[in-house]
């Protein structure tokens, strides 16, 4: 993994709320030559969170870039190269990412970066019932739940109206749902 | 100016849309051009043989310098055979005499002055022609150009200044399942840039090293990259990099590469140490990608204020016919029949997480936000889309996004009953809290209306459902392909 990568990630455990930057545990570390290209470099240096970089680069040893920068220092070759060497060429084989709030690892393999969450760190599930009194016990006849797409995909906390015409209970969740299929009321709260 | 572009005689929907998009990379402005075509007299539009109205003279000798001078095999189109410089046309070698005379001298004259070298090349459309016959039609060309007293050229067939081309299509009428010529046609002009398809051999999936059940095939992968406008310093992103095939194909033109995938054992480990990702670029030699990571396409690991990081995107999405998609969380946590599982502390070192299948719905929303997000302005966003070929489904509609406009769809037949359809589209307006609610709800309309097809399995179900009995039988009398070439 390079340090472009690690500038790119951040932990997107459910409730982390600034999972930016990764801290870094090094086990094994190497640097690999590769061919310089100055207009993705120029390209890049726009993107990237210089800060961390400059803390990364550091963690794997290497202390060579400015604390400040400004993108006149782009013409300079020399500042080229070192930015050059940061982003790309030094890299994380056998470590881990630690997210700066929880402390979870994300481990380094073979410079692979393993990014998937556990069970327990993914937001859950739609949240979204229409019941008759309180919520719905998880044997209600699918029939009774009414089935309406959520407009939640990939959204945190969006609002959902529901029509107030069926003087039903609503229940209100975190809207942490991937999927508009109502089937249980897991996590519902409201009333 | 109009050049004869001859294409070659497969994926007939994606040859003007590679053309237009190499046009595009080269004028510098991403956005869609489309160019002028027309077709020869007499021809079926689906013919290889299609004029095209290059902006300018300079325009088309830059294309066609960067495709000769600057070893450039890339800049050519996959399925461009060549583009000549028509000096005649005609329905026989009398018509095609008058009409090679009629043009004008100036531009002859420029390619026949003394001290250069040349070659004459034959060909013909739907017939393979012996070499007796070649040299037979070489000698009618003698009244040609050569009638203009400058030229003292000197033949060359290894490595000529210039290629001229006589190029006809046979009148087969509508035999061998080529696209049905009432007439012959019979061309002549100078070549002007060819296409190098030896990559194709270098890259082919039967020689290379680590292969999955859905490597991208070696054209196709070309193709996609055509598409995407890549070259040399672009930043090209995969999110479901499997094998890497679709990579390796924008690497060969120069782009830094980066992948991700939900499967850590493709990404890391491959076959060993000597078969996986890496070994392939290895293979190549071409450049590592910049990146390979495990992430999960439904909950991606980025930053949340990166943005406009990648010039294109280019995938496969799995469609759940050959291989489905996963996502995080198991499928009765998703369903909300089950507490999340919490991992014991120490069992958290190692532990696999549990993933639920991922429809092509839910996968294809994820991609379209992610492109919108993470695409430059003008980036391109090329995948590749499953359609259900049932004949009295209306004509399909795609996905659509506000930040996106679409460029091209081109339809690769794949069985009787599904084909896929690579496409392309050009991000075109900035992805705002505003755009990323509306394409919520444009989605769910889409969904709405597809989900039959489209969720869990049914796709899959679909296309490996036994046949209807009943039909009737493949009549052996060879008729027209079409799309099927």
């Amino acid at each position: 993994m390079r340090l472009l990568t690690h500038n790119m990630l951040s932990s997107n455990i459910k409730g982390v709320t600034n999972g930016f930057p990764l801290g870094i545990e090094v086990e094994k570390m190497e640097e690999k030559e590769v061919e310089m290209n100055a207009d993705f470099l120029r390209n890049m240096f726009a993107k990237v969170e210089w800060k961390a970089l400059v803390e990364a680069a550091k963690t794997l040893g290497y202390t060579e870039l400015p604390d400040n920068v400004e993108p006149s220092m782009l013409d300079s070759d020399e500042f080229l190269h070192r930015f050059h060497h940061a982003l790309l060429e030094l890299h994380l084989e056998e470590g881990a990412l630690v997210c700066p709030e929880t402390g979870r690892k994300f481990p380094v393999n073979k410079g692979i970066p393993n990014m998937l969450l556990h069970e327990d760190e993914i937001e859950v599930q739609v949240n979204l019932v229409f019941g008759s009194s309180g919520l719905i016990p998880h044997s209600t006849p699918k029939s009774s739940v009414v089935k309406i797409a959520l407009g939640a995909w990939g959204g945190q906390g969006a609002a959902v109206v529901a029509p107030a015409t069926l003087g039903r209970t609503i229940f209100m969740g975190r809207a942490g749902a991937r999927l508009g299929r109502v089937g249980a009321s897991r996590g519902g709260w409201g009333g | 100016m109009w050049y004869l572009c001859v294409f070659y005689h497969r994926l007939l929907e994606y040859r003007k849309a590679e053309f237009e998009s190499l046009a595009g990379l080269f004028e510098g402005c991403s956005g869609a051009t489309h160019l002028q075509w027309r077709l020869p007299e007499d021809h079926h539009p689906d013919s290889p043989f299609h004029f095209v109205n290059l902006p300018s003279e300079e325009t088309a000798r830059f294309i066609a310098n960067r495709m000769v001078v600057i070893e450039m095999d890339a800049f050519v189109g996959i399925l461009v055979k060549g583009i000549y410089e028509i000096w005649g046309e005609g329905r026989s070698f009398e018509e095609l005499e008058e009409a090679v005379r009629i043009y004008p001298d100036e531009r002859k004259t420029l390619y026949l002055s003394s001290g250069t070298t040349f070659r004459i090349t034959v060909e013909c459309f739907g017939k393979a022609i012996s070499f007796p016959e070649q040299n037979e039609r070489i000698q009618k060309l003698a009244f040609v150009p050569f009638q203009v007293p400058l030229l003292q050229g000197r033949v060359n067939l290894r490595n000529p200044d210039h290629n001229f081309c006589l190029i006809d299509n046979d009148d087969y009428g509508d035999k061998n399942g080529l696209p049905p010529a009432s007439q012959r046609r019979i061309f002549f002009g100078r070549e002007v840039g060819a296409s190098n398809r030896k990559i194709l051999q270098t890259y082919q999936l039967k020689s290379r090293k680590y292969l999955g059940p859905t490597a991208m095939d070696a054209e196709m992968a070309f193709l996609m990259a055509n598409q995407a406008q890549v070259k040399p310093g672009k930043l090209v992103y995969d999110p479901f990099v499997g094998t890497g095939s679709i990579l390796i194909g924008a690497a060969h033109f120069g782009a830094m590469t980066m992948g991700a995938d939900i499967d850590i054992r493709v990404v890391r480990d491959g076959r060993g140490p000597d078969c996986n990702i890496r070994s392939n670029f290895k293979q190549y030699g071409l450049p590592m990608p910049v990146s390979l990571l495990r992430a999960d396409n439904n909950l991606p690991p980025w930053r949340a204020d990166l943005k406009e990081m990648f010039d294109a995107v280019i995938c496969d999405p799995p469609y759940g016919v050959r291989a489905g998609g996963r996502k995080s969380g198991g499928r009765k946590l998703l369903k909300g029949a089950v507490d999340p599982y919490t991992v014991p502390d120490d069992k958290r070192v190692g532990h696999i997480p549990s993933t639920a299948p991922y429809s092509l719905v839910e996968c294809v929303h994820d991609l379209l936000d992610l492109a919108a997000k993470m695409l430059v302005m003008g980036g391109r966003l090329v995948y590749f889309y499953p359609v259900m070929r049932d004949e009295d489904s209306p004509d399909p509609t795609f996905p659509e996004h506000p930040c996106f406009e679409s460029v091209a769809t081109c339809e690769q037949i794949l069985s009787f009953r599904y084909s896929r359809v690579l496409l392309t589209m050009v991000k075109v307006a900035p992805y705002t809290e505003e755009i990323e609610s509306t394409a919520r709800l444009r989605h769910l309309e889409f969904k709405e209306n597809h989900l039959k097809w489209l969720e869990d399995g049914n796709l899959h179900s679909a296309v490996f459902s036994p046949a209807d009995v009943t039909g009737e039988k493949l009549s052996s009398k060879p008729k027209y392909r079409g799309k099927y070439v």
